[in-house]
């Protein structure tokens, strides 16, 4: 899923410090789960804003709405129904989310509340990792399912850099060195042998290297 | 001009039952202040940072929420969970720089509420 964290209060309320009517706009999707940005963090947010906003000596309407996803058109469509009650839109989805208000809802202010931080997974309660960097070239195959593209610091393609101490990487002895991970999980899987062959040249440019990347899906287009 | 807080007590039934039996005559003898308004939750890790949040928007000025000791609640971690959410609208609080009327949130150990009206008064 994709993850994220609320923005600092401060830089929330300054953002909205001049709007009479806001909407604080939950997403159901990747930010619930992550409890970031579904209702019951938008519901939060938008008490905060009111306190924040009547402690300045302004005075606004703030409400709190929440819509399905915010990355799909049919979603952003559900907007239409607080028409006239708000003059910004406060979103509490991922960047994906803001950019899709902005896109089709020309006229519309959005701002962002959270900071959009990585792809990852909880593996304990309030607890999340990266786990892809969403390069557009996966190579798990190879890895036996773990990422160094993203999960090395170095997203080094044939094994370890001479940093790695004791399994754990150079920048943190908090953070594993994935390809001590790699190995011995290959090990494990009795596929060790399959590391001894060198990684090609890697392609970065299915990744942000070739700019705003777009997928188009033939079959499933009408 | 004297000023009277508005106080919200947010109470763990386990910790409460035994000050608000017999319709809160024993907490009048305990001379404890009007100008507090309990309200009884089943657990305090069910309070969530909402109810405290509308309680301040509702004109209160200072809230507090009273739960079992964090090793030793009815429901295992409920009061750590509280604390936690105290701890977050506090720091909310914090970041918003909000000191009108020394607004306050705090989290008290059940066996204070006993002695909270002499808290409450310092």
């Amino acid at each position: 899923m994709i993850v994220a964290e609320r923005k600092p209060l401060a830089e929330i309320i300054e953002m909205v410090q001049d709007c009479k009517k806001i909407l604080v706009l939950a997403c159901r999707g990747c930010v619930t789960v992550c409890s970031a940005g579904g209702e019951r963090e938008a519901e939060i947010l938008a008490s905060l804003i009111r306190l924040g906003l009547k402690k300045a000596g302004k005075n606004a309407e703030v409400f709190d709405a929440s819509l399905v996803r915010q990355c799909d058109k049919e979603y952003i469509d559900g907007i239409d129904q607080f028409k006239g009650q708000y003059d910004a839109i406060v979103s509490t989805a991922c960047g994906v989310g803001v950019n899709f208000i902005a896109n089709l809802r020309p006229n519309d202010h959005v701002f962002p509340a959270l900071n959009t931080t990585f792809f990852g997974g909880s593996a304990e309660q309030g607890i999340w990792s990266e786990q892809c960097a969403g390069c557009g070239d996966c190579v798990l195959h190879f890895t036996g399912g773990l990422c160094p593209v993203v999960r090395c610091a170095k997203s080094l393609m044939n094994g370890p850099c001479g940093g790695s101490v004791s399994g754990r990487c150079e920048i943190d002895p908090e953070v594993d060195c994935i390809w001590q991970m790699i190995y011995d999980r290959m090990g494990r899987l009795q596929r060790q042998e399959e590391l001894t062959v060198s990684a090609p040249m890697r392609d970065w440019s299915t990744s942000r290297h070739g700019g705003p990347r777009k997928q188009v899906r033939e079959d499933l287009t009408v | 001009m004297s000023f009277t807080p508005d106080i919200r007590l947010f109470s763990c039934h386990y910790t409460s039952q035994q000050s608000c039996a017999d319709e809160g005559h024993e907490l009048q003898q305990l001379n404890f202040p009007e100008n507090v308004k309990m309200t009884r939750v089943v657990c305090t890790g069910k309070l969530e940072e909402i109810t405290l949040l509308k309680a301040f928007e509702d004109g209160a000025d200072g809230v507090y929420v009273v739960g079992c000791p964090a090793d030793g609640c009815h429901n295992v971690k409920g009061s750590q969970r509280a604390a936690k959410r105290v701890e977050a609208v506090r720091s909310a609080w914090v970041s918003l720089a909000w000191k009108r009327n020394g607004q306050k949130c705090f989290f008290f150990r059940a066996d204070c509420i006993r002695n909270s009206s002499v808290l409450l008064r310092k």
